[in-house]
């Protein structure tokens, strides 16, 4: 199988200069990382540890510092290579003055749908997402559900090969939860590749094939399935003894 | 590439007038335009002038206002809700996503001064030889240029500075030495100090020059402008409107998220 997703020893340091002071932090340290093709890669850390900076690496809205990121081959952002890519955000970061209908259209139409297919992709992504009888509603008055609901149609309404998810569950309630793992299983099983982080270790287990762990911005053990298949609390107990918590927070000491 | 461009412009046409701030903006104008009709009053002979003159202010000050405002807020206000990560994230030039924002933003408010300027032309119709139509649309075409230039430097200086004050501030600042350019000028050549000299010589080539676009002046002379003399100053608007956007393109093109 080919890698979709390829990290090279990448390095991402943040720098704020302040009246003349500037001020790094690390972001991922030296990491290495392939996501192959199929496969449902899940980057599991605690916050702050790096997840959401590989994933702006990956979409290009941040640039590594060291090291190369590549998708599909391609150093990111690629236009050919972004028409390709589904990107659901940790929140829904939809535009309110929008209705529903307008937003999964605005968003097909900067995906590059040819316009005769247009309508209908949209049409088909709002009914698959149960979002047809309020598509004509604004964003702005929706509720959290429908908000998710319709990040999920911008994301998936151009059928793109790679789906890149950032805490795809926070946050939601346990049949959203139920339901985004059936949409896991769904793209896995049409042969897309999903990216996924999240901090949430028996949502993780549940549908990935392989896990990193990441921990301050390193990459510290890389799992597969079949290391925590059958083994009940394995995944969790290999997760509590590689992290630490980094910006100096000790542990609760209630025991 | 012109599909991409049609439905960005659309996007950002809607947010405008979605805004309820525009049609505060109506109310706002509205009232401007009915107070200048009773300030007219005043000048018994000359009403129809003076109606002319206010009304005209009215519509350029809010249509200066509200681009500012906006244009500052048209970047900055996407990366701080974050909205901006779901268009940059998709097969799209980054300058494309500047240039056609700034034209939605340019079409939204030159259609609520055109609504504006219907209202004045009604209010001016009792008052018969005052001005031409021709000479009014003028006036307003030069107007809704001079708004394009105040909008796209605004727009460039808050991607420079990322900070909306800040951006507003300096638009502000640059608007005021632009209808000064002149005297501004004068005031440099005759400052012996060196320093004062090289900043004077900076800002007036930096601050657009509005004594162009103020087609006002000739409301009541006997010849008006030639069409060189519009040309010229469409050029000239095209020309600084093109450079303030390439800048907030390049810097926007920079910018990580």
């Amino acid at each position: 199988m080919t890698n979709v997703i390829d990290i090279q020893n990448v390095t991402k340091i943040y720098r704020k200069s302040h009246l003349g002071r500037t001020q790094e932090s690390v972001g991922i340290k030296d990491l290495t990382l392939t996501v192959r093709e199929g496969e449902v890669f899940g980057l599991l850390g605690l916050n702050g540890c790096g997840k959401t900076t590989t994933i702006k690496m990956l979409l290009g809205l941040l640039r590594p510092t060291q090291g190369t990121a590549t998708l599909f081959g391609k150093v990111m952002p690629d236009p050919e290579v972004l028409k390709k890519i589904g990107y659901l955000p940790d929140a829904a970061y939809l535009p309110k003055h929008l209705t529903g209908l307008e937003a999964v259209t605005y968003y097909a139409t900067l995906s590059k749908i040819p316009s005769e297919k247009r309508a209908q992709a949209v049409r088909s992504i709002l009914e698959k997402v149960g979002m047809t009888a309020a598509a004509n509603k604004k964003i702005s008055e929706y509720s959290k559900g429908m908000f998710q609901r319709i990040s999920m149609a911008q994301a998936l309404v151009h059928e793109p090969s790679l789906l890149i998810m950032d805490e795809p569950i926070t946050g939601l309630d346990p049949l959203a939860v139920r339901e985004m793992r059936q949409l896991v299983s769904f793209l896995k099983a049409q042969g897309k590749t999903v990216f996924l982080s999240s901090h949430d270790i028996s949502e993780v287990e549940k549908v990935c094939d392989r896990i990193g762990i990441l921990a301050a911005g390193k990459l510290i053990a890389v799992a597969e399935q079949k290391d925590w298949a059958n083994r009940a609390g394995h995944l969790e107990e290999l997760f509590t003894a590689t992290v630490s918590r980094s910006e100096g927070i000790g542990a609760l000491k209630f025991s | 590439m012109i599909e991409t461009f049609r439905t960005l412009i659309a996007y950002t046409f809607k947010e405008h007038i979605r805004h309820r701030l525009y049609l505060s903006l109506f109310l706002f104008g509205f009232i401007l335009l009915m107070g200048g009709l009773v300030i007219s009053a005043l000048a018994v002979e000359q009403r129809g002038r003076m109606m002319l003159d206010l009304g005209f202010s009215a519509i350029e000050f809010l249509g200066l206002t509200t681009i500012v405002f906006v244009s500052v807020n048209l970047v900055l206000s996407e990366i701080e809700n974050r909205t901006i990560y779901l268009v940059v994230s998709r097969p799209l030039a980054r300058w494309q996503y500047i240039v056609a924002r700034f034209i939605g933003t340019t079409l939204a408010v030159a259609l609520s001064m055109a609504v504006m300027a219907l209202l004045h032309a009604v209010l001016l119709l009792p008052y018969t030889g005052v001005i031409s139509a021709s000479t009014y649309v003028m006036a307003w075409l030069c107007s809704v240029a001079k708004l394009t230039v105040v909008g796209s430097l605004a727009l460039a200086l808050s991607l420079l500075t990322t900070s909306a004050p800040t951006a507003m501030t300096f638009t502000f600042f640059l608007w005021a030495i632009g209808h000064f350019s002149q005297e501004v000028r004068f005031l440099g050549e005759k400052s012996a100090h060196m320093g004062v000299k090289a900043l004077v010589w900076f800002f007036y080539h930096v601050a657009p020059d509005f004594s162009y676009f103020n087609y006002r002046d000739f409301f009541y002379t006997a010849t008006p402008p030639t069409w060189a003399w519009g040309l010229s100053l469409g050029v000239y608007a095209f020309s600084y409107t093109a450079i303030c956007l390439w800048i907030a393109s390049v810097v926007f093109s920079k910018r990580e998220f």
